[in-house]
């Protein structure tokens, strides 16, 4: 076989590889992942949500948004006000301030549906500060579309390499989801998840400390500005929600919001819940950090509940 | 800028797209610029050292072979040097000036420019150091042959190692020196400078010393073109981190035209997804796990670290080490076919070796090849009896480990692969042949990796407290856990298959075996080695170990 030829085959032998892969991502991957699943779910439950008599409320968020309890959080506003409450979460792990912009805008104000009141939680002093997209994959083949591109390169998407990353998650599901394809392949591994907390745990507080090491940025505030006044624009309220990570020592000082995210939420006329020091959220009512465990959810779910019913409507 | 970065892949293709098209002059100045361009990326104020480094050692390589620069060409390299230390060490307000100039602002534009002496005493001093050489030229020039040549010789050495030294070792000797005052009772001043270390000074010092000596030693013709010198010392592909190229082999590629082949480029494109493989797969993902295990070793918090974890740390750390620096010399030997250069190969299956005169052979083989030249034997070498050979082999390991970084753990680390190489030479050792002593073989290769953890524990270690408590745990508080056997089988996943494809490729070294196998395994090789990219890329991105030396 002449070089030519053999670098014919090899050629055509990678092609059918990523088409393979491709097309396998698409008929196995994606119907078999609840997150991508859910996904898929959002424009629909939008809709329904809307269509739902008042007072609706989106959830949107990550990870710490999922563990708050939506039927108990109807029962429990049902409870104190008498009334019922239409609530859903759109919730994508791995995701920050700049990807909910997104998924509400996709969801809710680009399909003209407009909730009562949007809940946007978050859990650190940094939490309402601009920071790099997470999950670009997700970003590209749900959240977005193709009309969203230069504005989200304008605004959220700025390094070369997340470019790159959404374009091509834009065309390929298999990109798209890879790391959902890398985390099924190394579950396969006995012992994997718990061997990855751990190490990523230790690994964290080290990488941490050269982090410190290194000059902070000044923090901006150029999404949540972005996404008060595209809430004003569309007449809906959007409440932001300052959560209590786990109290590590008793007694310390909840984590400082910077004056900006007031000014920029108060005079945008949206709502602020300050949920930082809540005294019935104890240490062992969290699984991790800021995650709650099956214990705390109720209490939180419940106290938010009340807060939310207090806050939102006029007395 | 790293490989590892899409920016710098930009910067390759803007290379790499007019280059072919351009006749072998031109294609040199391009590069030269790329060249810069990407070094000022990391901090182009320190281009200004390599200028100095350039201009010292091709004036010293002429000199050392007795041709003498025309005046004017002395002068355009005086204006040269000073320029570059005016524009990029004196404090210049680029934005400021560039926006002065654009409104016709004066005032704005007058304040961007140097205030005060202490802006601009490098460029001063430059000037006045090259002004000075530029006079004295003649006169050394007038020397018998053998003390000019020794003259240029020194001059070239004590320039190189004296900008290494104070960049790379001043705060350490000073830290050093007072610790030691300290421990006699005596009161110490710790004037520390807080120095920078400029990326890869370490690697260009020595390629450009490297070409001194070589011209001293009759190995190599001077180059009367600058701009060709000046690439041989900052060709980017190996600019901060090797391998670590001789005049003889980088110089006449840099000089004579280059040719292009497929042959070349189809190695090439090997060679990048096998470095980038190595990098982002399997060096940024064995980052995590050696972190963990040395952050809780520095911490002290090991009361729950069994020796099994902590050796399955210590092996993601050898794993993380050989990924992350053979896999950038193999990107910069692969970046480099696609533009005509054939890098010398840096390292060849070291977790193969049998002893550690074999590991030397195979890995950082540029360091070790240098060393073993220009040190160990000069210093005697193996033929002036054992006595003088142990001693050769202990100075080169002690100057080898130190050459790494400025601190104890880096030293103690050149000293214990000294003694290391000493004992296997006092014991007799043989290499074992692969086919006809299989198991023997495999024994040494086993014993010999675990000889070379050790050394990476000292090498990764902050203090030797550190190395003190590992070697605590390691010895009493042995047990196999579970976290132990899933941080074997993840390092299985990772470096398995890569493993497997060394070991059936040894015999020869570079690519050939691959190139050999048959069409549809080689094209499997490259399937897998693109979907590890693209999947298995580690989330944090983890700089290059190597570029700090």
């Amino acid at each position: 076989m002449t070089a030519r030829g053999r670098t014919v085959r090899i050629a055509l032998l990678f092609i059918a590889a990523l088409a393979l892969i491709e097309w396998g991502t698409r008929m196995a991957l994606v119907p078999g992942s609840s997150d991508l699943d859910r996904y898929r779910s959002f424009p629909e439950r939008a809709r329904g949500l809307v269509a739902a008599p008042a007072p609706r409320i989106a959830m949107v968020g990550n990870s710490v948004t999922d563990r708050v309890l939506p039927k108990l959080l109807q029962s429990e506003w049902h409870a104190v006000t008498g009334e019922s409450l239409a609530v859903d979460k759109f919730v994508a792990y791995y995701s920050n301030l700049a990807t909910w912009y997104w998924m509400i805008d996709q969801y809710f104000w680009s399909a003209d549906l407009e909730p009562d009141l949007i809940v946007v939680t978050y859990y650190d002093e940094v939490g309402l500060a601009d920071a790099p997209m997470m999950e670009v994959g997700a970003l590209a083949q749900f959240f977005t579309d193709s009309r969203d591109v230069w504005p989200l390169f304008a605004n959220d998407i700025k390094s070369l390499e997340q470019r790159a990353g959404y374009l091509l998650s834009s065309a390929s599901t298999a990109f798209a989801t890879r790391d959902r394809i890398r985390d099924r392949a190394l579950n396969l591994i006995p012992g994997y998840r718990p061997f990855a907390t751990a190490t990523n745990a230790h690994s964290y507080e080290y990488e941490h400390k050269i982090r410190m090491r290194a000059a902070k940025p000044a923090q901006t505030f150029h999404t949540l500005r972005r996404l008060v006044t595209r809430a004003q624009q569309q007449g809906v309220r959007i409440c932001f929600v300052a959560f209590q990570p786990r109290p590590v020592t008793p007694g310390a000082a909840p984590y400082a919001i910077h004056p900006e995210i007031m000014t920029t939420i108060t005079d945008a006329g949206m709502l602020h819940l300050d949920l930082r020091d809540m005294d019935e959220l104890t240490a062992d009512l969290y699984q991790d950090n800021v995650h709650l465990n099956a214990r705390g959810q109720p209490i939180y779910t419940r106290r938010l509940a009340r807060e939310l019913d207090r806050i939102s409507r006029p007395r | 800028m790293n490989y590892n970065q899409l920016q710098f892949w930009l910067l390759f293709l803007a290379v790499f797209v007019p280059y072919w098209w351009l006749p072998h002059r031109k294609q040199n100045q391009l590069l030269l610029v790329a060249s810069y361009v990407f070094y000022g990326f990391w901090d182009y104020r320190f281009l200004f050292l390599i200028l100095v480094t350039t201009v010292i050692d091709f004036i010293g390589g002429l000199g050392v072979a007795g041709a003498r620069l025309p005046r004017a060409q002395l002068i355009r390299l005086t204006g040269l040097l000073a320029a570059g230390a005016f524009l990029l060490t004196s404090n210049l307000d680029y934005g400021g000036l560039l926006t002065g100039l654009r409104a016709s602002d004066y005032g704005t534009a007058l304040g961007a420019l140097p205030q005060s002496l202490a802006d601009v005493w490098i460029p001063i001093a430059a000037t006045v150091a090259m002004v000075a050489y530029m006079f004295i030229l003649p006169r050394l020039h007038g020397l018998a042959e053998s003390t000019r040549r020794k003259t240029f010789l020194v001059i070239s050495m004590v320039a190189n190692l004296g900008i290494l030294g104070f960049f790379k070792y001043f705060d350490f000797f000073v830290e050093s020196f007072a610790d030691l005052l300290e421990a006699f009772g005596f009161q110490a001043s710790r004037s520390v400078l807080g120095i920078v270390l400029p990326a890869g000074i370490s690697f260009y010092t020595f390629q450009a010393m490297s070409y001194t000596i070589d011209v001293y030693r009759g190995k190599t013709e001077p180059t009367r073109n600058f701009g060709d010198f000046a690439l041989f010392v900052c060709f980017f592909p190996h600019l901060v981190a090797g391998p670590i190229m001789r005049a003889h082999t980088l110089l006449p590629q840099v000089v004579n035209p280059r040719s292009r082949s497929a042959t070349e480029f189809r190695e090439g494109l090997a060679l990048v997804l096998i470095g980038l493989f190595k990098k982002v797969v399997l060096a940024d993902n064995m980052a995590p796990i050696a972190n963990s295990v040395f952050n809780r070793l520095a911490n002290g918090d090991t009361a729950d670290l069994s020796g099994s974890e902590l050796l399955v740390g210590i092996y993601a750390f050898a794993f993380q080490i050989y990924g992350d620096f053979s896999g950038y010399s193999s990107i910069a030997r692969g970046i480099s076919k696609w533009l005509g250069f054939d890098l010398v190969i840096n390292f060849h299956n070291p977790y193969l070796a049998v002893t550690p005169s074999d590991f030397w052979k195979r890995w950082h083989i540029s360091l070790s090849s240098w060393l073993r030249d220009y040190l160990y034997i000069p210093l005697g070498g193996n033929r002036q009896g054992r006595l003088i050979e142990y001693r050769s082999l202990m100075i080169t390991m002690l100057l080898g480990g130190l050459w790494h970084g400025a601190s104890w753990t880096f030293v103690a680390w050149g000293l214990y692969h000294g003694l290391v190489l000493c004992a296997y030479r006092i014991a007799g050792v043989r290499d074992a042949d692969r086919s006809a002593q299989p198991a023997r073989w495999a024994m040494q290769v086993f014993f010999m990796f675990h000889l070379t953890c050790l050394g990476w524990l000292l090498f990764r270690a902050d203090n030797f407290g550190v190395v003190t408590a590992a070697l605590e745990i390691l010895t009493t508080q042995w047990s196999f856990t579970a976290a132990a056997g899933t941080g074997l089988l993840v390092i299985a996943f990772y470096a398995g298959l890569l493993f497997v494809v060394e070991w059936l490729t040894d015999a020869e070294k570079g690519l050939h075996r691959l190139f050999r196998a048959p069409w549809f395994l080689q094209g499997a090789w490259y399937v897998y080695l693109v979907l590890m990219i693209v999947v298995f890329y580690s989330r944090q991105s983890y700089e290059f170990i190597y570029f700090q030396f």
